[in-house]
Order: C-alpha cells, then sequence, then structure tokens
C-alpha cells in the first residue's frame, strides 16, 4: 500500500473532477451552487444518514467476518463448497438467499471467505448476486413495482443471468488470486506466525474451553480491526453520495432520457453514483417511472447493487486495483447488453 | 521498539474514543427523536443495536488500549490477524480526523428539515404512475374502478375511500392514497380531500399554486423521493416556500406542463408544526390485509 495521504488526495481529486464533469456535461450555470445554509443542512442529513444506514450492515459484516475467523476452520469452508464450476456458480448466484446481506457487510465476509479457501470466483459472484437475489429485496423491489410486475421479475431474472455468466468467466478466465497481497507494510514475522498459529488453535487446541473463550475475547479486537479498515471507505463513498446528491438538479437529467443507449448508459452512471442499499433503490427507480423507459430502469435496478461508487471503494480495500477495474468493466457490460437484450425480447 | 506498547495504547484509546462517539451520536439522535430526520422507523432498531455493538467494541479497544500501557504490551494478541496500526503519525491523524467528520458534522451543523430545496433537486411527480385510465361515465363501482392484478389493491382501497365523506391523506398510507387518487381520479373529482406537507414551488407553477409535497424514505434519507399533490388557493401568497400547512379542499383538475393532473381546490389552510416524523414510507402491508 503506497501512502494514504496520496491515495486520499487521490479519490478527493477524481470525485472533484467527477463532479465538474457532471456540471459541464449539464451546463447549469454556477451561481446556483453556492453552499448555502439549507444546502449544508440537506448535505449533513444525506451524508449522516448513509453513514447511519450502512452501520449496522458493515458491523454485522465485521462481526461475521470476526466470528468466521475465529471459530470456522479453513478445512470446513474448503469441505462445504462445491467443486464443480457449474454447482459453484450457482451456488454463488444463490447464497443470497440464504445469507441476505448488503455489500457494506459482505466484502469483509467474502474477504474472510477465499482467504479461507473459498474459491474466489464464488465470492465474487456473491458479492455481486447477493444484493438482489435475496428475499429482502424480492419484497422491495414488488412493493416499488406493484403496477409494474414484469420490470420487478426481470430484476432477478437479469441479476440471475449477469452473475451466472460472470461466475463462468470468472472461472474460466481469473488466474491470479483477485485479493491484494495481506499487509505487505506489515512486519512480516507477524504475518507469517498468523495461518500456522490459526491452524495450531484447531488442530492441537490446547484445552479446548480456554481457546473458545480466547476467541470469543479476540472477536472484538478483529471487528474492531475491520471497521476501521472498511470504514474509511464507507465515508468516502457516503460525502461523495451526498455531495452529488445536494448538488445535482435531477431536472437537468430529462435531456438524455430519450435515447435509448444514452438513457441506459446514464442510469447506470446515476446508480453508481448514488450507491443506495438493494432494499431502496426499487423505490427511488419507481420516482423515474415517468421519465425513463422501463428498460433503463431494469439497467439501474441491476447495475447499482452490484457495483457502486461506495462498495467499489470498499473492494479496492480487498482487491487488486487491475481485477476491480476489469471485473467493473465487465459488470457493466454485461447489464447493458442483457438489458438491452430483454427489452429487444420483450421480456420487460 | 521500546515505546511500542506506548503506541498501541494510543492507537486503541483513539478507537474507543471514535466508536464510543458514533455510538454516542446515536443515542444523542435518539434522545432527541432526531433520528426521524435520519433514518425510516423500520430501520431504526437495527441502527439502535448498532449503537449497542459499537459500545461493546469500544470497551475491549478500551480495554486493550489500557492492558497495553499497563503490561508493556505482553499479552498484545490482538494484532494476529493480518492488520496494522497506520505506520506514521500523519496517517494516524489522517486516519481517525477521517472518522471524526462525519461527528464532527454530526455534532456541529444543526439539524433542519429535508424541504424545497432536496425537492427541486430531485423532480416532483405531479402524475405518479398513471397505467389505469379508468372508464368514463359509468355507475358500477368495478367500472368505475378497473384494475388488473397489480392495479387490484389500489381499485380496492378506491372503492373504501370513495364511500367516505371526506378522503384523508394519512401520513400512513401517503402515497398509496395519492396513487389511488391519481388512477382513479374520475371518481374522485368533487370529493373533499384534506393533507399536510411543506409548501413547495417550481418556476412553472402560477401565483395561486403550490405544492403540498412530503419525502418519502423507504430506509434512509438518502433514498427520498418528494411527492406532492398541486394545490390552489386565493390566498396562495400567504403561505412561504417551505412552511407547513394542512389544507382541506376539493378535488378537481389542472394542466401542468400540457399533462393533466390532479389538483386540490384548497377551502382551507393552516400553518402547523412539522411533525415529529417529517417523512412517510410506502406503506407495505398495503393490500396484505
Amino acid at each position: 500500500m503506497s501512502n494514504l495521504f496520496i491515495r486520499l488526495a487521490n479519490w478527493t481529486a477524481t470525485a472533484g473532477c467527477a463532479i465538474l464533469v457532471v456540471l459541464v456535461f449539464f451546463g447549469r450555470d454556477m451561481s446556483r451552487w453556492n453552499f448555502d445554509a439549507a444546502k449544508m443542512q440537506t448535505f449533513k442529513i444525506l451524508f449522516l444518514s448513509i453513514i447511519l444506514e450502512a452501520l449496522p450492515f458493515l458491523l454485522i459484516g465485521v462481526l461475521v467476518s470476526a466470528l468466521l475467523q475465529s471459530f470456522v476452520s479453513d478445512k470446513l469452508i474448503r469441505k462445504l463448497t462445491p467443486k464443480h464450476p457449474v454447482a459453484g456458480v450457482l451456488f454463488g448466484s444463490l447464497l443470497g438467499i440464504i445469507l441476505p446481506l448488503c455489500e457494506c457487510g459482505m466484502i469483509p465476509i467474502v474477504r474472510r471467505l477465499i482467504r479461507k479457501g473459498l474459491p474466489a470466483y464464488i465470492g465474487m459472484i456473491y458479492i455481486v448476486a447477493g444484493p438482489i437475489i435475496n428475499p429482502i429485496v424480492f419484497g422491495a423491489t414488488f412493493a416499488a413495482f406493484r403496477t409494474h410486475k414484469e420490470l420487478a421479475y426481470s430484476r432477478f431474472y437479469l441479476a440471475f443471468c449477469v452473475s451466472v455468466a460472470l461466475g463462468f468467466i470468472l472461472y474460466f478466465f481469473m488466474k491470479k488470486d483477485p485479493l491484494k497481497p495481506e499487509r505487505q507494510e506489515k512486519p512480516p514475522h507477524e504475518h507469517e506466525h498468523h495461518h500456522p498459529h490459526a491452524h495450531d488453535h484447531v488442530h492441537h487446541g490446547h484445552s479446548r474451553s480456554s481457546g473458545i473463550v480466547k476467541r470469543l475475547a479476540d472477536t472484538p479486537a478483529h471487528a474492531a480491526e475491520e471497521f476501521f479498515d472498511m470504514g474509511k471507505y464507507l465515508i468516502l463513498g457516503s460525502l461523495i453520495t451526498a455531495l452529488l446528491q445536494t448538488l445535482v438538479s435531477r431536472s437537468s437529467f430529462a435531456a438524455v432520457a430519450d435515447h435509448e443507449l444514452s438513457s441506459h448508459l446514464f442510469m447506470m452512471g446515476f446508480a453508481y453514483a448514488l450507491s443506495l442499499c438493494s432494499t431502496s433503490d426499487a423505490f427511488v427507480a419507481s420516482s423515474f417511472n415517468n421519465m425513463f423507459p422501463p428498460a433503463a430502469l431494469l439497467t439501474f435496478l441491476v447495475f447499482g447493487p452490484m457495483l457502486d461508487l461506495k462498495n467499489t471503494l470498499m473492494m479496492l480495500a480487498v482487491f487488486r486495483k487491475k481485477f476491480v477495474l476489469k471485473f467493473s468493466l465487465l459488470i457493466a457490460l454485461l447489464v447493458l447488453t442483457g438489458s438491452i437484450l430483454f427489452d429487444h425480447m420483450g421480456i420487460i | 521498539m521500546n515505546n511500542r506498547h506506548v503506541v498501541m495504547s494510543v492507537h486503541y484509546l483513539a478507537r474507543a474514543l471514535l466508536l464510543g462517539c458514533f455510538a454516542f451520536f446515536i443515542v444523542h439522535l435518539v434522545r432527541t427523536e432526531h433520528l426521524n430526520l435520519y433514518i425510516a422507523g423500520r430501520m431504526q432498531l437495527i441502527v439502535k443495536l448498532s449503537a449497542l455493538a459499537m459500545y461493546a467494541i469500544a470497551a475491549q479497544q478500551l480495554y486493550a488500549s489500557f492492558r497495553n500501557w499497563s503490561d508493556g504490551g505482553v499479552h498484545d494478541s490482538s494484532c494476529d490477524c493480518g492488520h496494522e496500526m497506520p505506520a506514521t503519525w500523519g496517517r494516524s491523524l489522517l486516519l481517525y480526523g477521517w472518522f471524526a467528520l462525519p461527528l464532527l458534522i454530526g455534532f456541529t451543523v444543526p439539524d433542519g428539515l429535508l424541504g424545497s430545496d432536496l425537492a427541486t433537486a430531485k423532480g416532483v411527480q405531479f402524475a405518479p404512475q398513471q397505467l389505469v385510465k379508468p372508464l368514463e361515465s359509468t355507475v358500477a363501482a368495478d367500472l368505475l374502478f378497473p384494475s388488473d392484478a397489480f392495479t387490484e389493491v389500489y381499485a380496492e382501497y378506491g372503492k373504501q375511500l370513495v364511500k367516505r365523506p371526506i378522503v384523508q391523506v394519512t401520513d400512513k398510507r401517503f402515497i398509496e392514497t395519492l396513487t389511488t387518487l391519481d388512477l382513479y381520479r374520475t371518481a374522485f373529482i368533487g370529493k373533499t380531500i384534506t393533507l399536510s406537507g411543506f409548501v413547495y414551488r417550481e418556476g412553472s407553477m402560477e401565483s395561486r399554486q403550490f405544492a403540498v409535497g412530503r419525502f418519502a424514505i423507504s430506509c434512509c434519507s438518502a433514498d427520498a423521493s418528494p411527492y406532492g399533490i398541486m394545490a390552489k388557493f386565493d390566498k396562495a401568497n400567504t403561505l412561504e416556500t417551505d412552511d407547513w400547512v394542512a389544507v382541506t379542499g376539493t378535488l378537481g383538475l389542472a394542466s401542468y406542463n400540457g399533462i393533466e393532473i390532479i389538483q386540490i381546490d384548497v377551502s382551507n389552510a393552516v400553518k402547523i408544526e412539522p411533525p415529529k416524523e417529517p417523512y412517510v414510507s410506502p406503506d407495505l402491508d398495503f393490500g396484505m390485509e
């Protein structure tokens, strides 16, 4: 990891540029963008509400990850995961039905699982499919699209198709471990000892009860480490999202809604910038009902949970940069093609 | 390094403080009842629980800090899981400062209500989900309320509403009621409607027109969408934008930006205090009973 400060400066600059590009693109006059007291309050409410809403899920994520670290052996994980790629892909796509988590909680868990021997492609499809293909999101989507049942169904079909396709692509083409190498800046001796140490506990298990007590006592410590690890990206994502929502006016979108491709691309960018939780994005999408064609809304509903600003930043904390980039482009391409196909085949 | 345990102790202390402050911030919002401004009712429980979890983790970090301080780090076993504290003071300050930023904003900037400012940015829809055109000039209820499988619940709700002398747009069913009024407008024209919300105006409205709006949130205020109904009032100029009002009037139609929308001809408007729960939420039980 290079200097954290440089990276932070980098992000801030990127965010600034992104906002400027949006401004220029929509040609809004700058006088309306002054940050008065009303805007500051709106910004505060949005910024903190995203953090507050994500906190419980992040905490569940880091706690489950910490419990996995302390209590589940690598052997058990390997025994439980399917060996055949078809079974593996299906397992990853549908895991959300039994483990319904949102993406903030998922990333630390998946990192832990991959370190413990879960094939990386399964972990990655879970990150992509899990936030959509789960019972809570089913409920929310149908509530929001009561009058548009095909759109609600299409969301799940398309999410499933995309994640299955992604799974096979990753299975055949992903050669390297997508995880960042474990912390080079760390004094090497501690890192080296970590895994053998964990194995010692599992295999030799001194006195069993003291082992459990110690491992339970370790859980909040692991959780705190992961919280500070992931939390910084959550805060950055929330900050940019809140700024965009406060400053960029929705009426400036109308121009792009008319063209097929631009409406899709726009909805993707919009979903990416908003970084909404998948349980609530359906309600936001339904408020666009009159402005955008249903296929573009489908793109929004499938792309947003799979990839957004908040979770890209969190992924960058865990996965290699190049991998995140390729993975993101692949998702964008698959969702776009899928959504346009669904539209032309008349499924929506 | 000799004083490594002191450094670690300070790190744990900083983390304990930050976690404690996050938890305290949530408790503070619950006490002042301002949590309503941030989080939808049905999500509030887990946010409160996360405050508890953070207190617990903070307590553990405080203990780790104390132990590092007093034992010289002999028992420092918590760091065997691939994590590392920031290497320099500068980086540490940056990291903890970054976590302190939302807390700083949280405690210093006063809480305000979401209002016209955000509604303008997000755009108010005056004609939500207009999909079923009611048949005209019929008397039988089923003809007035035509439906398919997915508008059936609105049709059923409409049949109940139309029997009432006054249609109250309640907070609980704000969106559902407005959608029903809009879908089955022919059945409701001339009926008396009451509702409350904030006054919203945009450029293309007449001087006597304003909208009575509410923000709908389903999880947190980042997913807030403004909903509103057009209102026409002779004394509209006595109402400031963003004032909260309770209005009574009869339902009619108006043409707005080339679309025919429903509009309330207001007979009476009273300024009110903003409610403790300013947002409305989609009613997930709607049509399930």
